[in-house]
């Protein structure tokens, strides 16, 4: 069996399909860069709390630069400090931050709207174009590939279209409209620069330095550091580094 | 030298001023052109290269229109913009007023808060200065060129033993800057531990054997040792001599070099 295609459907329905698509990609763009949450500065306290977990690491992996008294000193100081908690952002909270109470605290707050700024410029402009292309075009088949394939890409190319017989060179609108979802990457790349945001769908995540994540009971994480450190023994590298030197260049 | 590797390295901080001239000038006309092919990063990298560029050529009008690019895309809230801001108020209105604008950026604000202290360094009391050093050490320990800043401004004041505590937390920082080494025994030098100040030296040489500094360092701190140490005398000797030969290194380090051997 074969079927003649109106062609007015090609100018009707699938460029302006093939359009749209491209506008809906470019305003996603420039959306989601208006809509991006400038970067926070963490307050004081949390950024120490994270730069003295650092700096504990620090001691114990270049602990072998300095020499065995003032490692020691730095040592024995920090391991009580860190056992007492004194570089905990919030002593009272700490460890309280579970995702019901994380909507109270103002900045949590902001920072889940954030993300789910994101999220919505993907899910928006999605659900509205398959709800346009789903209401006044279901059900079209728009255009016939010039090679042949076989029947598994039927529920690719021919979603929409209920018909078993159908060739699968065919294909529906509903389909031209995932291709285009899918596909369009490349052009966009030509219009907008590498890294660009239409397609929506690396808006999401990328946590911030000094934010809080839940559940993480920093007392402990300062304990075990503590542990840790006290553990360290490291043997300093100036101990017989004159001999080294003279080995070494004579 | 490409744009973007020397934004990424900060290499204008390390040119003269011929060479300054001349990537400025490289830095005005490629931006002036098109350049869709770069990525976001390194687009802005560029204009906050630029920026720095032309505030060492000293053209703050350029200076201020590259901020405008950037505050435009990134708002002036963010602490690497108010940096910027800073430096471009000290240029144009003067160290007093900079002063007065990062005093109104909130504390968590780490950049801005740093350029307020590198600017009382200049204006304020070495006290004063010192204290705010500590107070931000105290909040971001793993800061290597501000303990290095507290250093020098220990030794400015001759308290040897607080310059040494500093400088070897730059070492916990960065455990490979042999430079930090050697002026780590130069610092023991001054305070009067040769013993010390040899096996600092020889563990910068270590890491950089033609490092002229750290081997004349040895020698001196050799002559003011007790004991002595005539192996490693001759070793550094014969290094030293060896570099003068082949030229490594600047004339001023050769010229300091055949000072001490003479």
């Amino acid at each position: 069996m074969d079927l003649t295609i109106d062609p007015s459907l090609r100018v009707w329905v699938l460029f302006p399909i093939f359009f749209v698509m491209i506008l809906v990609g470019v305003l996603r763009h420039y959306a989601t860069i208006l809509l991006n949450p400038t970067p926070k500065n963490g307050d004081a306290m949390t950024i120490r709390q994270q730069q003295f977990l650092m700096y504990g690491s620090n001691l114990r992996l270049n602990g072998v630069n300095l020499s065995h008294t003032a490692f020691q000193k730095r040592q024995s100081y920090f391991v009580e400090q860190f056992k007492a908690g004194k570089y905990l952002a919030d002593p009272e909270n700490d460890g309280n931050n579970n995702p019901s109470q994380m909507l109270n605290d103002p900045g949590q707050f902001e920072k889940v709207m954030d993300s789910m700024k994101g999220q919505a410029m993907m899910v928006i402009p999605q659900t509205l174009m398959m709800g346009w292309v789903n209401s006044f075009f279901a059900g079209f088949i728009l255009m016939k590939l010039p090679f042949p394939l076989t029947i598994r890409f039927k529920a690719m190319l021919q979603s929409g279209v209920n018909t078993q017989d159908l060739d699968v060179r065919w294909v529906s609108s509903l389909s031209w409209y995932f291709l285009n979802l899918m596909g369009l990457n490349s052009i966009y790349a030509l219009i907008l620069g590498g890294q660009n945001q239409a397609g929506g769908v690396q808006a999401m995540g990328a946590g911030q330095a000094g934010a809080m994540q839940p559940g993480i009971v920093y007392a402990n994480v300062y304990k075990g550091e503590a542990e840790n450190l006290a553990l360290a023994n490291p043997k300093s590298i100036l101990v017989g580094v004159e001999d080294r030197v003279i080995k070494q260049f004579s | 030298m490409s744009l973007v590797q020397s934004a990424e390295r900060a290499e204008y901080l390390n040119l003269n001023t011929e060479q300054l001239k001349q990537l400025h000038e490289q830095s005005t006309r490629f931006l002036a052109g098109r350049h869709y092919n770069l990525s976001d990063d390194d687009r802005y990298a560029l204009f906050e290269q630029h920026f720095y560029l032309a505030l060492l050529v000293g053209d703050s009008r350029e200076a201020e229109i590259t901020y405008q690019k950037l505050a435009d895309r990134f708002g002036e809230d963010t602490g690497r913009i108010g940096k910027l801001k800073s430096m471009l108020i000290d240029r144009q209105l003067g160290p007093k007023d900079a002063l007065m604008y990062l005093q109104g950026r909130p504390e968590s604000d780490l950049p801005c808060w740093k350029a307020r202290i590198a600017l009382l360094r200049d204006t304020g009391v070495a006290d004063l200065y010192i204290s705010e050093l500590v107070k931000y050490l105290e909040v971001v320990p793993t800061d290597p060129e501000a303990w290095s800043e507290l250093a020098e401004a220990y030794a400015a004041c001759e308290k040897w033993g607080d310059a040494i505590s500093a400088v070897e937390e730059v070492l916990l920082c960065a455990p490979l800057a042999y430079n930090m080494f050697a002026r780590l025994g130069e610092l023991y030098l001054a305070a009067g531990d040769a013993g010390e100040a040899i096996s600092h030296f020889c563990r910068a040489v270590e890491l950089c054997p033609v490092y002229i500094r750290a081997w004349c360092g040895i020698l001196v701190a050799i002559s003011k040792h007790k004991k002595g140490n005539d192996k490693l005398k001759a070793v550094a000797t014969k290094q030293l001599e060896k570099l003068i030969k082949e030229k490594k290194g600047s004339e001023g380090d050769i010229a300091a070099a055949k000072l001490i051997l003479a």
